[in-house]
């Protein structure tokens, strides 16, 4: 019997090797392990056996089947044109492995996912909103009146609506800054809340290494009872440092948004020279981050909370400046080209 | 805004180096961006006083000068220029001296004459772009003397970005008072005190017909005006702060405007209407009215503007611009000057229709300090009778109501509160009073005077901001709050966004991001129409006109970049799209959009991933169906419907489009909708892993190239409850018919098949379609390769 078994293989083998496509391998396959093919045939004859031989038989037999897949597998694998054909079982630890294509998810959602991902952690809402705003929300109820100065710093893109219509929100805008979802969103919350929203802007200026007109934001709102400008200063300080996985120094300098009072803006110890002060910069130790602030009392208001009793920190990161920073690039048009060669480095 | 230090010094000590008090400023606030020491090589340039000037023998237009350097030295210069007379003072560059431009003296003949050094003009000394002659300097400078000294550049001047709330900061003055309060120096107040003014004279009177608009006005008249030189210290100071020097008149007005804040205009009386008394009247501008401006233009008004009027004809537009009729000359003798307060908002929108933008119109518009427009009246007639030794003749000085007085009311907890702090109450009330912001304890609370320059300060929230400035920032002790938060997620759009993403990434798909724009050109290949779109009205370019309605242009125009460089280019983008919708706003749905390049057709490579997509996102393949439709854009296009809700589209181009995106090969693309493929997205259910084992067969046909796949499947799908599976695993060709492999997949939860029952199947099957389709079987038979299970 066992006998048999090694002139089956030895069949098997010499078939395998010569099948020379997949559909003659496929038949070599039927003829061999198939239902009624030679092993099964062989299986048969394991029931006429002595009880003492038919152990050691059907092991064997088990094995060969075993090798016979491998085999077949193998030789599959080859007439494919995958991997080398090698007889021999040894294989070449430096042969390059399969090419296993993948593609790439744009470093700007790269980077948005980490920092909606530590904002997450410490339990912020992520939520978006709309890209063509009313000057109402882009503006008005920011505290940004018309006809005020204050409105120069945010240049401003106007749409005009397929009908053309007017409406008691004011003109339309492509929003200037992810802000005005802090009033939108506030319409269907009550506080204490913590939220970021993240997505496109759109400034009307031209284009050039470090500005483009479109690019993006992420704002952040909290608002409790008691929160105090230190806690505005903790948490971005933790932020920072968790982001870029480096015990960075913050500063603050006054800054002027009208939708917050005192208004903030963040520095952060330099990443490249720690603060002593090198060409990335501007020789100064610090980096500016983000513009943050106390939410104005007049927006609690337009939010519909009572800033007697609440008070909140709002703060927005540039997403595009700080991802260029994070990634070590240095010109922000990039990120728009769809350039493959920019693309396939994250 | 620039800020000459020295010019700072007048009003408050500075013990700082320029870069500690930058720092402190910028720390507070006020962001230097810039530090500029002036007269950057020019440390050897000295002052010299021509002494002779005789034709050059061998050159008409060169002059051979003696120059007198100090202490005895005199020097042969040879000058082109043809402004240099004897007795000036004018700025040589000795030999072996390096100008700012690179140039170093030589000592040379010129034309046959010995120059022993260089008289300078302003281009060559690197002041301006002037190379029309000799920069001659003010009568008392002494020569021998540094130069940078005579010309008031040694001086360092910042350059500051100011933020627009902060008006009482545009002066000179008002640095200087922020100065005093950030460093503890004592402020000097200004030497002028406001003369007696009425409210009209016999020679002056003034008139305001829109008091909400001109709240107040004051007006001076100056008798003797003589046409002298500006004194150098002003006009170093000009220079420093940006300003061009003119005339003596326009020079103290506009010096005047930079130190105190407050726009000055001077008109020359005699071309004021005339008669015994100057009448100036302030009103509204009738619609159509015309007035000549100071920079040479002829302005059209309408009513919502503001003019001064002589009472006959406008002779100013209110906060803007003077009239060139009545612009002061060097022949004017009497002057009538302007100080007055228009309302901000009007002189934004005048001079934004106007497009006319001045240094004025600049402060007007954030607004004026009640008190400054006497003070700054004064300041001017106390330097113009220093200088041109002009009178004071009268000053009116109207007011249309009473100072505001601002009263704010809050408490020392609440501006702790606020900040996070504990600063004790006197020194709360100590850094107020450094900015002049008086403070009183009214019981629990201090009630806070806000002072008339300070427009910013409307609430408590100002106060805690001023405290928090003066008090520093980075003083403060970051902490992270205690309130614990609640579990949010985020929405299931987000999620799935995401989600999306991560599955196209592994099935070889690259994110790009597009603009949200595009322009006309591009509409037509769509079939869009731009009526149909949200439109930018000011666009950066044509191309970035129209709100996208679909990602795909974006899409495959960033595939088509990249298809010379590869054989196949797989590209995505999840992205806003911006529809008419019932409300105001734009509907925007979150679409996906895939573009898929090859050499040979890459529609079922697109087929697959997007079935990929779905299957992984809950939606099972069987729910998905594809039924021909037709696109502008495509030989070949399918909507994708789940459970009878459109989700998209799959389509291949057209050889026009593909000509016209400069593709080479083949492209398919798709777009889906984001919005249902979230309503749709489900969490995945269990059904039992089967006990027994599953049996594939294999069958192979030959078809008429009419017979669809989705007929086939259709021709046996209800055969036999034991058929679980058909998948089409082969497709091609084959004498003008088709070869098509179906692989079935057999399976009972009852029991194991034998293959008996299996082969009675696969018989009928056969036999179906036979009957069905005319199918010429080539080949059944079974397989013991293990089948992936979709």
């Amino acid at each position: 019997m066992l006998e048999q078994l090694e002139q089956f293989k030895t069949q098997a083998d010499k078939a395998i090797t010569s099948a020379n496509t997949l559909q003659e391998l496929r038949d070599v396959e039927v003829h061999f392990l198939g239902r009624r093919g030679k092993l099964a045939l062989l299986l048969q004859q394991l029931r006429d056996l002595p009880q003492e031989e038919r152990p050691a038989a059907g092991a064997r037999a088990n094995e060969l089947k075993k090798d016979l897949i491998a085999a077949l597998a193998h030789r599959a694998e080859s007439l494919k044109g995958g991997t080398p054909a090698s007889t021999s079982h040894v294989l070449d630890i430096t042969w390059p492995g399969e090419r296993m294509p993948y593609g790439h998810i744009h470093p700007l959602t790269r980077f948005l996912r980490l920092v909606t991902s530590i904002f997450s952690s410490m339990g912020f809402e992520i939520i978006e909103g709309p890209e063509v705003e009313s000057t109402k929300y882009n503006f008005d109820l920011l505290n940004i009146p018309k006809d005020h100065p204050a409105r120069d710093v945010w240049d401003t893109f106007f749409v005009r609506s397929p009908e053309g219509v007017k409406s008691a929100e004011g003109d339309l805008v492509l929003r200037t800054h992810t802000s005005p979802m802090q009033v939108r969103a506030m319409e269907t919350r009550t506080p204490p809340v913590r939220f970021i929203v993240p997505g496109r802007v759109y400034r009307h200026e031209a284009t050039d290494a470090s500005h483009e007109a479109m690019f993006y934001q992420c704002e952040g709102l909290v608002i409790d009872r008691g929160i105090r400008v230190t806690d505005l200063l903790g948490t971005l300080k933790i932020f920072l440092q968790t982001l870029f996985e480096k015990k960075v120094k913050i500063r603050v300098r006054p800054e002027f948004y009208p939708f917050v009072e005192p208004g903030l803006d963040i520095d952060m110890s330099c990443l490249l020279c720690d603060g002593k002060g090198c060409p990335a910069c501007k020789q100064s130790g610090w980096m500016e981050m983000m513009g943050s602030g106390m939410v104005h009392p007049k927006v609690l208001t337009n939010m519909g909370v009572d800033p007697k009793v609440y008070s909140g920190f709002a703060f927005g990161l540039g997403i595009d400046r700080l991802m260029m920073l994070y990634f070590g690039i240095d010109d922000v048009r990039l990120s728009y080209q769809s350039d493959m060669r920019f693309l396939e480095q994250f | 805004m620039k800020l000459s230090l020295n010019w700072l010094k007048e009003f408050v000590n500075i013990s700082e180096t320029p870069e500690k008090l930058a720092e402190r400023l910028t720390l507070a606030g006020i962001e230097v961006e810039h530090i500029e020491q002036l007269g950057g090589g020019l440390g050897g340039v000295i002052v010299g006083e021509i002494k002779t000037i005789i034709k050059h023998p061998a050159a008409d237009k060169l002059s051979v000068t003696k120059v007198d350097i100090g202490k005895g030295a005199v020097l042969t210069i040879v000058c082109g220029a043809s402004n240099i007379k004897v007795g000036q003072k004018v700025p040589v560059a000795r030999v072996g001296v390096t100008l700012p431009g690179g140039v170093t003296i030589e000592k040379r003949p010129i034309r046959g004459v010995e120059s022993e050094g260089m008289i300078c003009a302003e281009d060559e000394l690197g002041l301006g772009k002037d190379h029309e002659g000799i920069l001659i300097l003010d009568p008392a400078a002494k020569a021998g003397e540094k130069f940078i000294k005579a010309f008031g550049l040694h001086d360092v001047v910042f350059d500051l970005a100011l933020t627009p709330q902060r008006a009482d900061l545009f002066s000179i003055y008002g640095m200087a008072r922020e100065v005093a309060a950030l460093t503890g120096a004592t402020l000097r107040d200004f030497t002028a005190k406001p003369l007696d003014s009425v409210k009209t004279s016999p020679h002056l009177s003034v008139r305001i017909e829109h008091p909400r608009r001109c709240p107040r006005y004051a007006a001076g008249l100056m008798t003797g005006i003589q046409h002298v030189q500006t004194p150098q210290y002003i006009k170093s100071r000009l220079i420093a702060s940006g300003v061009r020097p003119i005339s003596v008149v326009v020079d103290i007005t506009n010096y005047v405007m930079l130190e105190t804040g407050q726009p000055l205009h001077a008109f020359d009386r005699a071309k004021l209407a005339t008669g015994k008394k100057a009448v100036l009247s302030v009103r509204q501008a009738k619609k159509g009215e015309k007035l000549a401006t100071l920079d040479g233009k002829d302005r059209v008004l309408d009513s919502s503007m503001l003019v001064i009027t002589d009472g006959s004809r406008p002779v100013a537009l209110a906060g803007i611009m003077g009239g060139r009729d009545s612009e002061v000359t060097e022949h004017t003798k009497d002057i009538v000057i302007e100080s007055a307060i228009f309302a901000p908002s009007d002189v934004r929108k005048a001079s934004q229709r106007l497009g006319l933008r001045s240094e004025a119109s600049l402060r007007f518009e954030k607004g004026i300090a009640w008190d400054l427009p006497p003070v700054a009246l004064a300041r001017a007639e106390e330097l113009l009778h220093q200088s041109t030794g002009a009178k004071a003749a009268v000053n009116v000085l109207v007011s249309e109501r009473d100072p505001k007085v601002r009263l704010i009311r809050t408490t020392v907890e609440e501006i702790n509160g606020l900040l996070g702090s504990a600063i004790p109450e006197k020194k709360i009330t100590q850094y107020l009073a450094r900015l002049g912001i008086p403070s009183l304890r009214e019981k629990r609370f201090l009630a806070i005077t806000v002072p008339d320059w300070r427009h910013d300060i409307t609430c408590s929230a100002d106060i805690v901001e001023e405290v928090g400035r003066m008090h520093g920032f980075n003083s403060l002790v970051p902490t992270y709050f205690t309130s614990p938060s609640k579990p949010v997620q985020p929405s299931s759009l987000y999620r799935v966004s995401d989600n999306i993403k991560d599955i196209l990434a592994a099935s070889h798909f690259t994110e790009v991001l597009t603009y949200s724009y595009y322009g006309a050109a591009i509409m037509p290949s769509f079939h869009l129409a731009r009526h149909d779109h949200f439109e930018v009205i000011n666009p950066l370019n044509p191309g970035q006109q129209y709100m996208r309605m679909t990602l795909l242009p974006g899409v495959l125009e960033a595939a088509a970049k990249n298809s010379p460089l590869r054989e196949t280019v797989d590209v995505f983008e999840v992205g806003q799209v911006f529809l008419r919708g019932h409300h105001h706003l734009p509907r925007e749905d979150r679409m996906l959009a895939l573009a898929s390049l090859g050499r040979v057709s890459r529609f079922y490579h697109l087929k697959g991933v997007v079935s990929a997509l779905l299957a992984q996102l809950g939606v099972h393949p069987s729910q998905a169906s594809f039924h021909s439709a037709s696109r502008v854009f495509a030989d070949v296009a399918a909507e994708i419907k789940v459970g009878g809700k459109k989700i998209g589209f799959i389509a291949e181009l057209r050889d026009d489009m593909l000509k016209s995106f400069k593709i080479r090969g083949e492209a398919s693309c798709a777009e889906l909708s984001v919005d249902v493929i979230a309503s749709l997205a489900a969490r995945p259910t269990f059904t039992r892993v089967p006990a027994f084992p599953s049996v594939v067969r294999d069958i192979s046909m030959v078809i008429d190239p009419s017979v669809t796949y989705q007929s086939l499947i259709e021709a046996i799908r209800d055969i036999d409850p034991l058929v679980i599976d058909i998948i089409g695993f082969d497709l091609f060709p084959l004498q003008g018919k088709k070869s098509v492999g179906l692989r079935m997949v057999f399976q009972s939860q009852e029991r194991t098949l034998t293959s008996h029952e299996v082969d009675v199947i696969m018989q009928r099957i056969e036999d179906r379609l036979r009957s069905r389709v005319s199918a010429v079987i080539r080949k059944a038979g079974e397989t013991t390769s293990p089948v992936t299970q979709h």
